[in-house]
Parts: C-alpha cells; sequence; structure tokens
C-alpha cells in the first residue's frame, strides 16, 4: 500500500510538471507570435498579477488601436468589453505568481466597431493568415505569404505591357488581387508608372469620396473594389450599387486614379 | 505489475533529467531588426544564463565567462553577486524583448530562483535585467526594479506622444542606476556604495518609538527620525554586511520626479522590502539622484521611513509623510 502511494505521488509530480511545461511552452508560442498582444506579469499575489496584467494588456490594446487609426479614437471599448477576448495563463513561479494574459488581434477588430480599421502593418508580418485558437497541444505556426499568389514578377511583365494609362486597365489590374498581398504587390508599380496617383490607409484619405476603395476583411481577401460616391458606390465587381457601411470590421486601402 | 513499475522508472528517469542542469535559450521576439546583432545577444545570455545553471548545479564557487559574450567588468560584478546569491534560470526557453538603451540594449525579465549562497535559504523568485553595449556584450547584470514598471514606462511613450524619446532615455539611464543600487546590497558592493553616495551626503533613518497616546499621536506610536553622515551609514552597512549571510534587496515601486528648475536632479522614492538572515522590514525610501554628471551619478540625500506605524493595529505611514523633492533645499 505504502509503495502504491509513493508510486502514485511520484507519477503526480511527473505530471504536474509535464502540465507546467505544456503552458510554457504556450506562454513561449504567443510571445513569438505576432498575431496577438500579451502582458506578462509576475507578482506576489494572483489577484496582483491579474490586475497588474489586464491593466497593462488594455494599454497595450489602446496603444495598437491608436496607431491604426490617423484620427482620435472616440468610441473606446469597455474593460468589461475588452476582457471578453482576453485569455489569461497563470503559472506559479517559486514563491510568486506569474499570469500571462493575451488576445488575438484578430478578436479585437469587431471590439473596436471601426469598419476602417487599418491592418496594413501586421498583414505585412503575419497577420493575413491567423491561426485559430491555440490549443495547448498546438504549436503556432507564423504563416508565410499565401502559397497561390500570383504576385511578383509574373504581375509586374503583366503590368508592363497591358492597358496602363486607361481607368478600365488599372481597375481590371486592381481586380486581379485576390488579397492583400497581391494587391500592395499591383499597386506599387502601378503608382510607379503614375497610373494611379496616391494610395494608403482609408483613414488618410482627404476626400474619401473622391477616391476608389479596395476593401479586405480580417484575414486579408479582397471583398470589394468600390468606385468613388459618398453614402453609394458602384461595386465594381459586381457592377451593383454597394456601400462601404456592408464591410464593417473590414479595412480598406483608397486609391486615386490618373484619368489624364 | 512488472510493466508498470518499468514505465515508472521510465517516467522518473524522464523527470530527473528535467531536473538536472537546463540548458536556457533566449529568444528576442521583438525590439530589434539587426539580424546579426539579436542573435549575438540571444547566444550570449543562452551562453551565460545555461553557464550560470551548471555553476548552480554543480555548486561552482566561480562563474567561468568567456569575454567574447560579457566584459570583465560585468563578469567580476555578476561574481560578486554570485558570492552572495545562489540562483538559476527555471525556464529553458526564455522569450522576451529588447530595448534600446541610452548605451546598447537590454533584456529584461529573465526569470531566476534564488537562494542565499551560505545556509541554502530559499530567498524567492527574482527577474534579471541584462545591459548590452552597442556591439551586444552583455555589461551588466542586475537583479531588475518590479517588472510592471518598465512595461508601463514603455506604455506611457506609445500612449503619450508627448513622452519624448529622450525623457524615456533618461528615464531608463535613472532606472538603471535603481537597479545597479538594489543589486548593490545583494552583492554587498560598499565600494560602489562608496562611489554612488556624495561626501555630504544626508542619510536620514525614520524609527517608530512608543509614546504617551495623545490628540497628535492618538496610536501611541511616533516615527523619530536620525541622520547619518556616509561614513557612519557605510561603517553600519559594512556591520550589517559581516554579519548576515544574505541580504535580499527588493524595490517593489518607484516614482521618478525630476527636480522642477535644476535639470539633472531627480527625486526617486522606492518601496523596500529588506531581507537579512538577521533582520527584515519594510518602508519607504526617497532618494536624490543627482545626473548632472551623467558618467557619475550621486545620491546625495537617502531616507527611510517605515511602512507602518502601528503595524498591530494597520495604522500606515500617512503617504503624505513619505519624504519628496520639495522636503529638501539643494
Amino acid at each position: 500500500m505504502k509503495r502504491t502511494t509513493t508510486i502514485l505521488m511520484l507519477l503526480c509530480m511527473v505530471l504536474t510538471a509535464g502540465a507546467l511545461d505544456k503552458r510554457q511552452t504556450q506562454i513561449n508560442s504567443i510571445k513569438k507570435s505576432k498575431e496577438y498582444l500579451y502582458s506578462d506579469i509576475t507578482m506576489r499575489t494572483p489577484e496582483d498579477a491579474t490586475s497588474q496584467a489586464l491593466d497593462l494588456l488594455h494599454q497595450e490594446i489602446l496603444a495598437w488601436a491608436s496607431d491604426r487609426v490617423d484620427k482620435e479614437i472616440d468610441n473606446y471599448p469597455s474593460p468589461v468589453e475588452i476582457n471578453k477576448v482576453i485569455d489569461t495563463i497563470m503559472v506559479r513561479r517559486a514563491d510568486m505568481y506569474r499570469v500571462f494574459a493575451y488576445v488575438k488581434k484578430f478578436n479585437l477588430i469587431p471590439l473596436f466597431n471601426k469598419w476602417d480599421m487599418v491592418l496594413l502593418e501586421d498583414y505585412d508580418t503575419d497577420e493575413g493568415n491567423v491561426s485559430e485558437d491555440i490549443h495547448e497541444d498546438e504549436e503556432i505556426i507564423i504563416p508565410e505569404e499565401p502559397k497561390d499568389s500570383v504576385v511578383g514578377e509574373k504581375i509586374r511583365a503583366l503590368l508592363k505591357n497591358n492597358f496602363l494609362g486607361k481607368k478600365g486597365g488599372v481597375i481590371e489590374q486592381i481586380k486581379k488581387a485576390k488579397n492583400f498581398f497581391e494587391l500592395k504587390q499591383i499597386m506599387e508599380p502601378l503608382k510607379e508608372k503614375g497610373e494611379i496617383t496616391d494610395y494608403g490607409k482609408y483613414a488618410t484619405a482627404e476626400k474619401p469620396e473622391d477616391c476608389y476603395l479596395v476593401v479586405y476583411d480580417p484575414a486579408g481577401n479582397i471583398k470589394a473594389i468600390l468606385g468613388k460616391g459618398e453614402n453609394v458606390r458602384q461595386n465594381l465587381k459586381t457592377g451593383k450599387d454597394d456601400s462601404i457601411k456592408n464591410y464593417r470590421g473590414c479595412g480598406a486601402i483608397w486609391f486615386t486614379i490618373n484619368e489624364k | 505489475m512488472k510493466k508498470l513499475l518499468t514505465a515508472i522508472v521510465v517516467l522518473l528517469a524522464i523527470s530527473l533529467q528535467v531536473s538536472a542542469y537546463n540548458q536556457v535559450r533566449l529568444v528576442i521576439n521583438d525590439g530589434i531588426s539587426n539580424h546579426q546583432l539579436k542573435e549575438k545577444m540571444e547566444r550570449a545570455v543562452s551562453f551565460v544564463m545555461t553557464e550560470i545553471n551548471r555553476s548552480n548545479e554543480g555548486n561552482l564557487k566561480k562563474l567561468e565567462l568567456p569575454e567574447s559574450y560579457i566584459t570583465k567588468e560585468a563578469k567580476e560584478s555578476l561574481n560578486k553577486l554570485w558570492e552572495n546569491d545562489r540562483f538559476s534560470c527555471m525556464e529553458d526557453e526564455v522569450v522576451e524583448r529588447c530595448l534600446t538603451t541610452y548605451t546598447g540594449y537590454q533584456v529584461r525579465g529573465i526569470p531566476l530562483i534564488v537562494k542565499a549562497a551560505q545556509g541554502d535559504e530559499e530567498l524567492g523568485y527574482q527577474e534579471a535585467v541584462v545591459n548590452f553595449d552597442e556591439k551586444g556584450v552583455i555589461t551588466s547584470f542586475y537583479y531588475t526594479i518590479n517588472p510592471e514598471l518598465y512595461s508601463q514606462l514603455r506604455m506611457s511613450q506609445m500612449v503619450d506622444k508627448r513622452f519624448e524619446v529622450t525623457e524615456l532615455k533618461d528615464r531608463m539611464m535613472i532606472l538603471d542606476y535603481v537597479e545597479h543600487f538594489r543589486t548593490s546590497y545583494n552583492q554587498k558592493d560598499l565600494k560602489f556604495l562608496r562611489q554612488v553616495f556624495s561626501d555630504d551626503a544626508l542619510i536620514i533613518t525614520g524609527k517608530v518609538i512608543k509614546v504617551r497616546k495623545s490628540e497628535v499621536t492618538p496610536s501611541g506610536n511616533k516615527v523619530v527620525y536620525t541622520t547619518q553622515t556616509k561614513q557612519q551609514y557605510l561603517d553600519n552597512l559594512s556591520r550589517a554586511f559581516k554579519s548576515n549571510s544574505y541580504i535580499k534587496v527588493a524595490f517593489d515601486n518607484v516614482v521618478i520626479v525630476e527636480h522642477p528648475t535644476i535639470k539633472g536632479i531627480y527625486g526617486v522614492t522606492v518601496h523596500q522590502r529588506w531581507n537579512s538572515s538577521r533582520y527584515s522590514d519594510e518602508g519607504y525610501v526617497f532618494m536624490v539622484w543627482d545626473f548632472r554628471n551623467p558618467d557619475a551619478p550621486q545620491i546625495h540625500v537617502r531616507t527611510w521611513q517605515p511602512d507602518y506605524i502601528d503595524k498591530e493595529h494597520g495604522q500606515k505611514l500617512n503617504p503624505n509623510d513619505v519624504f519628496t523633492l520639495g522636503d529638501f533645499d539643494l
């Protein structure tokens, strides 16, 4: 009986060490991924560590959001709303408590209710292909540019010999972009050639009504190309009337065409 | 039954392997774009921390570290700490951001378990901060002040656009010295303390005494203050260093205020927990730091006031009574 108890105790110790290790691996995976915002605090009590970790993550979230819109954010979500999308992991560290609080950037977009929140910088890294929530037994793989991308030399070569200088040609070229990565690589050469006069994040448009818009979802997929206009714009893919209000939670790039 | 026993033996073997000293790998996840430099800093910390773990496991009295990773001065300072404290990095992989400082780079938050070098007294959890020069060589290794402070500092820079980077750098410079100052007590480094206190430094220590209950002192307790010269303070400290097998000083909270008219003078208030083999206390330390010569900053004033006037009845020191810069003519 004594031997069985000892064996069970030893087993428990081994299993506990394994669980701790797993949580540690999970924390490190999140810290290494660019899909998340996080705070990592170790304090004397779990309450202090949790409160401090949440507080810091809130600040990080607000700073992140502020960086993505060029105007003042006037409708900050409440701390309660933010806490709903935050996860925490608590680990003992000797006599202290470590609280790791994290949130996926993707899950923050609806919270800010800003359809024009710009995710440009994030797509430059890995935001375009965010993975699903991390499970303990999963490793986070930082995605690279989509494999089916048709960008690069092929597109550039196409642009050299195509209808540049014509409005329809420009729109046709932009329509070829399936996702954000392709869009960026199509637009830059068009701008270099002077076919589009300028482009940028939606928030930077001085007169949005005079700009064409390329709307993309948080995963980076192009959802629509909209013509000029205020409330009603033509959807250049379907030819039907459309509006930016139909694309809440998405981002947009504006561009203007050299029509001379 | 035999199979079960074999499985248990295998599991135990794995767990024992875990308990042997662990190889540490630092991964810098943000804050530096120079890939070569980043890798160099990662290699340096990984090597040094693994060597610390090996030395801790082998109970070695000295850390042998190559100067390609750590400067001679930093190695000596680290060994001074090693004489008094034994520590090990508890995690195999440490993922942290890199911060840019006024002299190079910095990585914070390296998790350590600390015990006294003599007597095996557990001193608990600490985090280390490692500073690098511009070439990625380690220039210092200190215990941190409380970790959240730096995050707040970083945040405030991001949120408040008026927060100039130069000011952030000033603050980081001050905090670096505060961290060095704090670690010097753990190192029992009288040489550094002698160097950092100005010759005419004013040192004030508060002490709670029992008095007759009155309208002014309803609790029957009162804080009285005694002043010491630099020499008296260092002599007392030297005695404390000799009579205590270990000294652990931790700063819980740090507030830095710049002097309104004299540039380079800062008031630094910290909540200090002093824990040594013979004595423990908690209180507020206020210091006047003079950074007018940034290469050799000095402390002109150091005060200590107890946390509680009457601990038994939970009566804390009134925060308004904690010394500030305005209390001293400079």
